[in-house]
């Protein structure tokens, strides 16, 4: 990457100009800095710059004691206008720039200078430079040996890369950090990153601060070396043993003078690229640093923690509850932070035992990891969310956190908690209440086994609507059916027997009275009577069903009234045997007269057989 | 003689692995419980389930099953076998109350249509005794039904045949009230199709196939009846209501 026009070679280190006069303005309080370098040979010129991001109404230099001021102020202003939704940001910076020289060695203090903004007065930081023992007569180091040597080539004292090791034998997991510096007396145009080293067995992480590398200014030997950091590494050895970083390769375009020239430069002109006017050509050069060893260190088994995870730094455990006081079905959160310097990309979370009612969802993790030049710093969160699935009081047991802490070389344990978190409030049965899949339902929990014996079917196996079921179901059909044709055939055969007894009174009535009637026409009184007086009893016993042996007037008297016979009736029927047991036994000449009797047996039979029919329709 | 002797012996145990293989029922059953109350519930099922091959079932089988699935964390399944247990045996407490707590476990963001009052007493009613057992309860009031009808016709008095008769019309009733219920078990359990969600999240879909627009998602142990089948999809009805397909290898049939 050469470039051959010297304008574009100027702007290319405008950005570099301006990070080295510090302007950097800030919004808010005017800022009001110097920048000068820190280190000059003596007799070389160099800058001072004051900037301010408002337009002064009065500034002030302050005396240079121990330099001599070759020209300045010269004064410039840059405005920058930004629009972001509508706002216009308007930003200004005024720079006033001293050239001077440094007249001898020694360290010097640059007093700070005043400014009058707004009204108000204001005072730069004061700078300080050291003058160190350079060539009395040179004004430019780096000059004399590359055109002493007379070559185009810049010397292996003109150009190296050191890698900076901040620990080469730190321990394993432990952060350290690499640094390539870019050291150079001639003017460097650009750079370019050929080959990175493999980080072999190691976790690395880029912390090279972004945008150009900033430009300082270290003393070697006798020389005066401008160093650029363009590589800064967080690295993290993940084995033990001896670790060997291959070189860094850099391909960059160097400026160098013409073999020919011997026209004399200002030195601003060597250090930012030479005069346009100079005579001067760009060349591409590659440089490669040297390799670095590393003797990683075993950690120490003695002492290790169980619960220790690879961790190596310095951490905090930090673990907050909140709220600690919930209601039932309701959320508490648990973070845990991890905050310190080190491996905190590979920090796994603290294990938590969390009491088994309560429902735990997976933790979110928030990082907070800042990526600065001094290395890998930061937090990383751990929430958990907590809802409480039964009232009571809960207790979460502390948490550890385990790790190695190179700089007393030992293991330490950070704790944090333990944490009391209280339920209360009524636990509903709610069926929507938000809960993990794999979560139980804690109060309640489901019922055991069954043990006992069991009625085996066969799958499929169904008595409904099967053919034993509709075989039953038609069987008390069957059965009534059946019974009701007995029944009724019952019915009729008893019904026959009363028919024939009925009948059979009637006849045996019938042919007593019929036999008494010749009686009555033999005037036989005596067996008239008796005819008559058997008619009767005969009748009723046949009639009434009750057997001879039990027949006397009490029982027919009861089954009369039992049958709803009018008691005159019976009165009468009564009065009718005892009309004929009299006569039959009634001494002579006291006749009653037959036909009278037998009239009025007849009558008193037929009179019963219609009461006996009526009433035996009417039950 | 002494070989004969050495074959009988051999033979035989030869044959008694085959002999234990030939569980019956109650021993697997026994030892699967045994295998459970270790807590080595893969086990358990394993043996449970051999009782399934056998194509013999019982409700406290299912139950068994739904808690072994339980304790090894699978929702769905659990939640399957308990309503196995229940088509087998409506009224079986210990699995409506472990289905319950299954329920409460998983993701269920279709909602239920709560049921009128009645309909849920007509539902809890018929779900008193499985078909089977209304089916006995039909046919013994049909019995008493006629034993009444026959002491009403063999009855003299006039308050017994009122008695009688009346307690004709209610055994008649009861009859066929019972033998409703056992139509209505009989329909739910083997007319009626329900399939529970086996897949943790199941996308049902508009159409019976792949390319179907994806209408809602049900959650695993989601219960749903199926109203129609093409191939090996399945036209289900949630009971929110929804309804959609979903392929047949996501659901487990009840």
């Amino acid at each position: 990457m050469i470039f051959d026009t010297a304008m574009l070679r100027y702007l290319l280190f405008m950005p570099l100009w301006l990070l080295l006069s510090g302007a950097l303005a800030l919004a808010d309080d005017p800022s009001f800095t110097v920048s000068a370098p820190q280190r000059v040979a003596e007799g070389e010129r160099f800058r001072v710059t004051w900037t301010l991001d408002a337009r002064p109404d009065d500034f002030q230099a302050p005396s240079f004691n121990g330099f001599r001021r070759i020209s300045g102020p010269s004064t410039s202003s840059s405005t920058s206008t930004q629009i972001i939704n509508n706002q216009v940001t308007t930003t200004v910076s005024y720079s006033y720039t001293f050239v001077l020289e440094a007249a001898e060695e020694g360290t010097f203090t640059i007093p700070p200078a005043r400014a009058v903004i707004d009204g108000r007065e204001h005072a730069s930081e004061s700078a300080s430079v050291e003058v160190t023992d350079g060539p009395a007569t040179s004004a430019q180091p780096s000059q004399p040996r590359q055109e002493e040597r007379g070559d185009t080539r810049p010397g292996p004292d003109d150009i190296f890369i050191r890698a900076e090791v901040s620990n080469s034998s730190p321990f394993q997991g432990e952060q350290i950090i690499i640094s390539y510096k870019l050291y150079t007396r001639l003017s460097v145009q650009n750079y370019n990153i050929e080959r990175l080293p493999a980080f072999q067995g190691m976790w690395t992480e880029n912390i090279t601060p972004s945008g150009q590398p900033s430009v300082t200014r270290e003393l070697i030997g006798e020389d005066i070396y401008n160093v650029a950091e363009i590589r800064r590494m967080a690295v993290f050895p993940q084995r033990s043993g001896e670790i060997s970083i291959e070189p860094m390769e850099v391909e960059m375009a160097v400026r160098i003078r013409a073999a020919d020239s011997r026209r004399p430069g200002s030195p601003f002109d060597d250090f930012f690229g030479g005069s346009p006017f100079s005579r001067y050509q760009t060349i591409t050069h590659r440089e490669r640093s040297e390799p670095v060893i590393l003797q990683v260190e075993r950690l120490p088994a003695e002492g290790r923690p169980e619960d220790f995870t690879g961790l190596v730094g310095n951490f905090e455990l930090r673990a907050d509850l909140s709220p600690d006081n919930i209601d039932v079905n309701d959320a508490a959160s648990l973070s845990v932070t991890l905050s310190g310097e080190g491996n905190l990309r590979m920090a796994e979370l603290p294990e938590v035992s969390f009491p088994r009612h309560l429902d735990i969802f997976d933790p979110q993790v928030t990082d907070d990891i800042r990526v600065s030049s001094s290395g890998i710093k930061g937090s990383r969160q751990f929430e958990y969310v907590i809802i409480a699935r039964s009232t009571g009081d809960f207790e979460i047991p502390a948490l550890n956190l385990s790790y190695f802490d190179p700089g007393s070389r030992t293991y330490r344990t950070q704790e944090a908690g333990p944490f009391s978190l209280r339920v209360h409030g009524e636990l509903v049965a709610d069926s929507d209440a938000p809960g993990r899949r794999s979560g139980r339902w804690q109060t309640e929990d489901i019922r055991y086994i069954h043990t006992g014996s069991v009625n085996w079917q066969s799958a499929g196996d169904l008595f409904y609507k099967s053919t034993r079921f509709f075989l039953l179901a038609a069987l008390p059909l069957i059965l009534l059916i059946v019974f009701l044709i007995i029944w009724k055939k019952h019915m009729q055969s008893n019904a026959d027997i009363q028919g024939i007894r009925i009948k059979r009174a009637r006849n045996a009535a019938i042919k007593r009275l019929k036999h008494a009637e010749r009686m009555l026409r033999d005037n036989q009184r005596e067996a008239f009577f008796e005819e008559i007086f058997k008619a009767l009893w005969g009748y009723v016993s046949d009639r009434l069903e009750i057997p001879v042996s039990r027949l006397n007037k009490e029982n027919v008297a009861s089954a009369f009234a039992s049958r709803h016979i009018p008691s005159d009736l019976a009165d009468r029927f009564l009065e009718g045997l005892y009309e004929c047991e009299y006569a039959r036994f009634a001494p002579m000449g006291e006749e009653r007269p037959m036909d009278i009797t037998y009239e009025k047996a007849l009558d008193t039979i037929v009179t019963l057989e219609k009461e006996l029919r009526k009433n035996n329709t009417k039950r | 003689m002494s070989f004969r002797i050495m074959l009988y012996v051999w033979s035989l145990i030869l044959l008694l692995p085959l002999w234990s293989h030939a569980q019956s029922p109650e021993d697997l059953m026994e030892n699967g419980n045994l295998a459970y109350m270790e807590e080595n519930f893969e086990e358990a099922l394993e043996r449970y389930s051999r009782i399934v091959r056998m194509g013999k079932e019982s409700a406290p089988l299912y139950y068994n099953i739904g808690n072994a699935w339980y304790q090894k964390g699978s929702i769905g399944q659990a939640i399957l076998y308990y309503e196995r247990a229940l088509r087998l045996n409506p009224s079986y407490e210990p699995a409506r109350h472990n289905l319950r707590i299954a329920r409460s476990s998983i993701i269920s963001p279709v909602e239920e249509i709560p049921a009128l009052f009645f309909q849920r007493w007509h539902d809890s009613f018929i779900a008193l005794f499985s078909a089977d057992r209304w089916a006995i309860m039909a046919i013994a009031g049909l019995f008493l039904m006629a034993l009444c009808i026959a002491f009403y016709v063999i009855s003299r008095y006039v308050w017994q045949k009122k008695l009688f008769f009346a307690l004709a019309i209610i055994m008649l009733l009861m009859g066929i009230t019972a033998l409703y219920s056992a139509n209505r078990q009989y329909h739910l359990r083997y007319e009626k199709v329900e399939v529970i969600v086996m897949d943790e999240m199941l996308h049902v879909r508009s159409a019976p196939a792949g390319s179907g627009t994806d209408l809602f998602v049900a959650y695993e142990g989601t219960k749903a009846e199926v109203i129609n089948k093409i191939d090996n999809w399945l036209e289900v009805r949630f009971a929110d209501g929804n309804i959609g397909w979903v392929n047949d290898d996501a659901v487990e049939t009840i």
